[in-house]
């Protein structure tokens, strides 16, 4: 399989997975939307499997880097200052959904960067780790 | 500004090369050697050293390094 026979595979694929989920959220079946989901990727790995083009080298790699970099940054940025904004606006209702969210948020930014600190050390271990 | 410039799209028509032969001696995408190409991308030193060998020369003949 060529390339752009891939591109346009990846995007049947990609649009076969919205047209399922989004009937089975009109008719409410979760199961459905699994079922679209788990076979979107099976496709989408059979697909990969056949294309006889390059599809990753050393460019996509380093564009892929910068472009997560750019979106853990934003991603957590964003998320922490919604969640301080939650917490604080709401300091007053504790039991309020606004509150509550704000302290799911800080757990959820919370969580992103101890995952980005372990692939950190993980990384800096496997290129920065002096022998001698 | 530092600057690393090279000769790729010289030494590949002496060679009468594609931009799409390269690419596969050197297991990159076309697109990685039009970027090289025009300096928009500069390799990994395991990319260059490739590139330099299919062209048989040394390393300061393809690449260049400007302060």
């Amino acid at each position: 399989m060529s390339y752009k026979a891939f591109k346009i595979a990846r995007i049947l694929i990609a649009a076969f997975i919205a047209a399922i989920i989004s009937i089975s959220i009109t008719i409410e079946n979760a199961y459905l939307a699994i079922t679209a989901v788990v076979v979107g990727t099976a496709a989408m790995l059979l697909v990969k499997r056949n294309v006889k083009a390059l599809l990753v080298d050393e460019m996509v790699k380093t564009i892929s880097g910068k472009s997560a970099l750019v979106a853990y940054t934003v991603s957590v940025i964003a998320l922490a200052a919604t969640s301080l904004s939650l917490v604080f606006a709401n300091l007053s209702n504790r039991e309020s959904q606004a509150y509550n969210l704000g302290i799911a948020l800080s757990y959820a930014v919370m969580i992103e960067m101890l995952i980005y600190s372990a692939a950190y050390y993980f990384y800096n271990k496997k290129y920065g780790r002096d022998d001698e | 500004m530092a600057e690393t410039t090279n000769n790729i799209r010289l030494l590949r028509a002496e060679k009468n090369m594609t931009q799409e032969e390269l690419a596969e001696r050197v297991g990159v995408t076309r697109q990685t050697i039009i970027a090289i190409e025009k300096s928009k991308y500069v390799p990994s030193l395991e990319l260059a050293f490739k590139l330099c060998k299919v062209f048989n020369k040394k390393i300061e003949e393809v690449f260049h390094y400007s302060f």
